[in-house]
């Protein structure tokens, strides 16, 4: 946990700069990949990009006023230039300043109407972004929860977060980003070009001449430090990843004296880092002064070869069009270095768009739902000839049969691995069966509403899963609509209210992430009493079998009995008393039912049931 | 220590990389600053007459004779200052990057060296995520204040106060009128930059509740289904994700306003220059020349100052986050006057009256415990979670130090033997085994690392995890820990179970570790290990009666003092603690009869 919030905070810390920095274009700092974890290129550029935009189409008038708006106020800023010219060549060159004030003034509102512009642009296109980037979110959060658990089984949580939060940032930076400095790139680089040659062709055609030379160097140098910064990013994560390992695993670094080794591996990865983190430190800082350089090496090129032109051919040049020309050919540098970053940042929302459209494009377990709604099971169960696979390639369950009558309780008993647990798994229709046929009430599972056959049937594992939130919550998560007093009186039943009442806050205690702070005893009499108030027809227990002390344990068994009390009930047994009083006894030893019967007839066949009993139970 | 010690303790011997990297730094403003009087320089002193503001030493090298030469030269000399200026910019990144990559460098691997020897009962007292925190963000932190926003500060500085002298050498009144706005710039922005802190902030713990939200939601998917409340999660998502979003939200606004309304201040500012400078140069107090030149000097002295507030602001961050790394700094190594005696070790054990207590606690967690055992006998400690099992086994590999009464291996003192040996010697298989992100092979390697392969796999074999391990998809090349394959608990205990029979040590804990196992294959790994290590003083701490039972000695330990002390049968005899267990555990075995 501690690992993820630290990575946020970074990306956090990285997003304030980054912010900071978007919104002041004239002090953009090198970017071109501070945040790039070493992302992977994205593959289907083009299907991502559509389905993007599906999602901005919503605002598509915005946009679309958004370009008017930029389009009309950066071709005005693009004016700015020719006013110099004429101010230079019409008044200033004969000494007459009096119109010059109005142009001043011109030049002034120009400014300011272009920065207006700028700001609501921008404003408007970030609101736009969170938008479409808290849709995306709450669809693909939306599918996650429709997913099977198959799917589940196959991605770590840490990934699904960091989709839902770090991906749709990257999202969220480029879709505000790109497009509006696309637009005003595009516009400026254009429009620079056009009014250059407009306003002398002459000089136009030296800008000509040295852009292509200009823009090699700077793309260059851009992708370099790109790759300076990724290297750093890469062995920065490794780094940390030994450091973190290192520290979790303190205790046996030291009962094994492995010090020394460690200390090396960590030193190696430390150097690679250092080398790394000059090169990107040295080149980022190269990037604007080196564009600096340029912007002015072309900038007086273009005045010296002007003031050559005017000297010698004063028709051809004026000196208020080399004041102009000169102005134009400072401008569209920048623009040009800006669109080779930008397409890197669009690459990273793009990749960043298929892992969050990976989420949202899951199978949907409601897919194949039921259509038949129930109310209530009365409760018998039957298996017939169930295979099982999770990947379709090994069964993991062969040929299951066996049935149970409403209100029995049924004991599975077996060997760790072989199976026990994926047979309760297929019941409530966590995954489904490869082939053969599960019947509740003479009805295939598979014909059942998917929510009203959950509802029906109630399930307490061993690793109990208790939500963030206060333990009352965590009991009325059984069945939300249900009132403190009966959540307490589930409690109680549930053999769970005295240790409850015993905390300081009680049922107002807080309950950590992952229920860290409660035993795993405590945690399953929590469970119990959710499941008391969710009050199901049939139930699937499993109990426990280690790291909880006996009183507890005796606690549970008890608690277990209760819930058990009039409900079908299918258990994973390790306790001979649970399995003693099973109505059947079901022995599943890798994969396959082997034995079934009572206690008694069980013992007296003498074969798997029978080894299995000497061994746990007399030594 | 000072504060100032504390920022330079890292940056010895390559100090003056440093301020060579600063007077770099420096000169390259300079000369931006002096960029724009070239444009002055040209249309005063060439087209014009009046005097140049340029430097003496540069415009001694710009002669000429006819109007176009001048313009030639003009024009080379400022492509040569942009040279030189691109130059210095290059050496003053080499000397600031060489600098802060090798002190964040050294900073690194002394901490983690540090931490690494840092003692046991350290460690059980910080906070695993803290001090990771400490070695990664916080030494990030320091370098980036170093090499990034120092050097960031101190540019701007500079740049802003040569701007201000060049516009001052030009026209005293104009500068004036031109820093007009300055103050409040600057304040907007420092008091801007210290609000939206407060607002991050907020953004960051909305954005921590939603993380939260769909991180238990996906570890609790199976709970979530079972009780069909799908909705409810999606509901209570999109609350947090709202907030998130809202949050977010009040700071773009925020950021909005401060953007527009600084950008608003600057333009009036340029407004108010541009008007007194067209009116002075109609009235002749200045010329042409200089009035485009302040214009452009204005420029390098508003924009960063907009920008200071934010960098003086993240200076705090950095006093913090060195408090933060000083502090473990000062505490000792657990190897600091450690004594070198390594004697061989037979293992015979002994403690006398040990009791143990942390410095902050109350209760001592070990009361008066006294024991004995002789080489090759087996000891179990049984007790529930709490009892101070597992804080015995800590004070016989010296984790931790006995707060009174002494531990003796073979009659010495162990306080006056190495700690390192001793580790070497006792063996303890915990309960939690760690493993780390590599082979399976490396990992039961860990402590021999030229182990072969077969001996790896025999050690798997005896301790049965080796079929599991031929299961996965790579077999013993297959990487585990935590960013490789998760093993069960039960695979984790048998591989830690492997690890240890590459060995043979004196003396062996077993710390719980075959609790995850179940009780059948516990017993059949048990057997072949006491046929392995029969020459080794066994001790083993269990809550299981069955697993201690077996044992010649048993020592029944209950809130930090030991209950009972004696053998299976005698400890039944005596109708304590031990029988109560006893018949708890076997309590249905009982009534079969």
């Amino acid at each position: 946990m501690s690992k993820t919030k630290i990575l946020n905070k970074q990306a956090l810390n990285e997003k304030l700069r980054k912010e900071i920095d978007l919104n002041d274009s004239r002090n953009r700092p090198t970017g071109g990949g501070h945040n790039t974890p070493g992302l992977a290129q994205p593959k289907q550029i083009k299907e991502t990009l559509k389905r993007l935009l599906g999602y901005m189409g919503v605002y598509k008038y915005a946009v679309f006023l958004i370009f008017i708006m930029l389009f009309i106020a950066t071709s005005l800023a693009l004016l700015v230039p020719i006013l110099f010219a004429r101010a230079i060549d019409e008044y200033i060159y004969f000494l007459d300043f009096t119109p010059v004030y109005r142009i001043a003034v011109i030049i002034i509102f120009l400014a300011l109407f272009n920065s207006l512009v700028r700001f609501v642009s921008r404003f408007i296109m970030v609101r736009i972004s969170q938008r479409v980037v808290k849709k995306i979110r709450s669809d693909a959060f939306g599918q996650l929860m429709k997913a099977p658990m198959k799917h589940y089984d196959k991605m770590d949580a840490g990934d699904i977060v960091s989709r839902l939060s770090n991906d749709l940032e990257l999202i969220s930076n480029s879709l505000g980003q790109v497009i509006l400095e696309v637009i005003n790139s595009s516009i400026v680089i254009v429009g620079s070009l056009v009014l250059m040659f407009y306003l002398n062709w002459a000089l136009g055609l030296i800008v000509i001449v040295f852009m292509p030379i200009m823009v090699l160097f700077t793309v260059k140098i851009s992708k370099k430090t790109r790759k300076g910064f990724k290297a750093q990013q890469t062995h920065l994560a490794k780094l940390n990843g030994i450091i973190e390992e290192n520290i979790s695993g303190l205790k046996t670094v030291k009962l094994y004296n492995q010090e020394t080794p460690f200390i090396e591996e960590f030193s190696l990865e430390n150097d690679k880092l250092k080398e790394a983190g000059f090169s990107a430190q040295f080149y980022s800082g190269l990037v604007w002064p080196f564009i600096h350089f340029m912007n002015n090496l072309m900038f007086l090129t273009v005045v010296a070869v002007g003031a050559a032109l005017y000297l010698r051919y004063d028709a051809l040049v004026t000196i208020g069009q080399i004041a102009g020309v000169g102005q134009y050919s400072r401008q569209f540098m920048m623009p040009i270095a800006n669109l080779a970053q930008l397409f890197n940042t669009l690459m990273q929302g793009i990749a960043g768009a298929e892992r969050v459209f990976e989420l949202i494009d899951a199978d949907n377990e409601y897919a194949l739902d039921g259509t038949k709604a129930i109310d209530k099971f009365s409760g018998s169960i039957e298996f017939r000839h169930v295979d099982f696979s999770y990947d379709s390639h090994e069964l993991i369950l062969k040929d299951i049969t066996f049935s149970a009558k409403s209100g029995q309780v049924i004991a599975i008993v077996g060997p760790t691995g072989g199976g026990k647990t994926t047979t309760i798994k297929l019941i409530n229709r966590f995954y489904d069966v490869q082939s053969g046929e599960i019947l509740i009430d003479e009805t295939p599972i598979k014909d059942y509403k998917i929510d009203a056959l959950r509802k029906r049937i109630g399930v307490v594992l061993q690793d109990t899963h208790l939500f963030k939130g206060t333990v009352l919550e965590n009991i009325r998560y059984g069945d939300l609509k249900a009132h403190d007093a009966q959540a307490i009186e589930a409690a109680k039943m549930a053999n769970a209210h005295d240790f409850i009442s015993k905390l300081p806050k009680g049922y107002q205690t807080e309950i950590y992430e992952g229920g860290q702070n409660f035993s795993q005893g405590e945690r399953q009499l929590i469970s119990i009493a959710r499941t008391l108030l969710n009050n199901p027809d049939l139930l699937i227990l499993d109990e426990a079998t280690s790291n909880v002390d006996t009183r507890t344990e005796a606690k549970i068994q008890d608690s277990m009995k209760t819930l058990m009390q009039g409900r079908t009930s299918i258990v994973i047994a390790h306790r001979l008393q649970t399995i003693k009083a099973a109505d059947k006894i079901l022995v599943i030893h890798n994969g396959a039912l082997i034995e079934s019967g009572n206690h008694e007839t069980l013992l007296e066949e003498k074969g798997f049931y029978y080894g299995l009993y000497k061994a746990q139970f007399e030594q | 220590m000072s504060k100032l010690q504390r920022f330079t303790t890292w940056m010895k011997g390559y100090f003056h990389l440093y301020i060579i990297g600063f007077i770099f730094l420096m000169m390259v403003q300079y000369l931006r600053s002096v960029t724009p009087l070239f444009v002055q320089h040209i249309i005063d002193h060439i087209f014009g007459s009046e005097a140049s503001a340029l430097p003496t030493f540069i415009t001694r090298y710009l002669l000429g004779d006819s109007v176009a030469d001048k313009l030639l030269i003009v024009a080379l000399a400022s492509v040569l200052i942009t040279l030189i200026r691109l130059i210095f910019v290059f050496l003053n990144r080499i000397a600031f990057a060489t600098f802060m990559e090798t002190v964040a460098y050294r900073m690194r691997n002394t901490l983690y060296n540090h931490i690494q020897n840092l003692s046991f009962s350290y460690h059980s007292h910080a906070d695993t995520g803290d001090l990771i925190q400490r070695t990664t963000t916080d030494v990030d932190t320091y370098r980036r204040f170093i090499g990034e926003q120092l050097v960031d500060v101190t540019r701007l500085f500079f740049l802003v106060g040569f701007a201000i002298f060049q516009m001052a050498l030009m026209n005293g009144i104009m500068t004036l009128i031109s820093l007009a706005m300055a103050p409040i710039i600057f304040t907007t922005g420092a008091i801007y930059f210290k609000r939206v802190k407060h607002v991050f902030d907020r953004v960051e713990k909305a954005e921590a509740k939603m993380t939260t939200a769909v991180q238990e939601n996906v570890t609790g998917s199976r709970v979530v289904k079972a009780f069909q409340n799908e909705k409810y999660e999606m509901d209570k998502f999109d609350e947090t994700s709202t907030l998130f979003r809202d949050e977010s939200m009040h700071l773009t606004k925020l950021m909005a306003l401060f953007w527009s309304s600084t950008d608003f201040i600057i333009f009036m500012q340029y407004t108010l220059t541009a008007s007194f400078g067209i009116y002075y140069t109609v009235m002749g107090a200045m010329s042409p020349g200089q009035f485009i030149a302040f214009l452009t000097l204005l420029g390098m002295v508003v924009w960063p100052l907009r920008q200071l507030g934010r960098i003086i602001g993240d200076f705090g961050k950095t006093t913090v986050a060195l408090e933060r790394i000083d502090d473990i700094m000062q505490h000792r190594s657990e190897h600091h006057d450690d004594p070198a005696y390594q004697p061989k070790i037979e293992g015979h054990i002994e403690f006398k009256n040990v009791t143990f207590q942390f410095d902050d606690d109350t209760k001592p967690l070990l009361k008066n415990i006294s024991f004995e055992v002789k080489p090759s006998e087996t000891l179990a400690v049984i007790g529930k979670t709490g009892s101070g099992k597992s804080t015995l086994m800590n004070l016989m590999v010296r984790l931790l130090e006995p707060t009174g009464g002494e531990i003796l291996f073979d009659g010495t003192n162990i306080q006056n033997i190495n700690k390192k040996h001793i580790r070497q010697n006792v063996g303890i298989i915990l309960q939690e085994p760690f493993l780390y992100s590599k082979t399976v092979y490396e990992n039961i390697g860990i402590m021999k690392r030229n182990a072969d392969p077969e001996a790896i796999e025999r050690a798997a074999g005896i301790a049965r995890v080796h079929d599991d391990i031929a299961d996965f998809d790579k077999g013993y090349e297959t990487i585990v820990g935590e960013r490789g394959v998760t093993l069960s608990g039960g695979q984790k205990q048998r591989l830690a179970i492997a690890r240890m029979l590459l060995h043979q040590k004196p003396v062996l804990i077993f710390d719980d570790s075959l609790s995850a196992v179940d009780t059948e294959t516990d017993l059949q790994i048990r057997r072949a290990l006491m046929e392995h290590w029969q020459h080794t003083t066994v001790f083993i701490i269990t809550h299981r009666i069955t697993t201690a039972m077996e044992a010649d000695k048993i020592i029944v330990l209950e809130d930090g003092e030991i209950k009972a002390f004696g053998t299976h049968e005698s400890l039944l005899k005596e109708q304590g603690l031990y029988a109560e267990l006893y018949k708890q555990q076997t309590q249905l075995f009982k009534e079969e009869g």
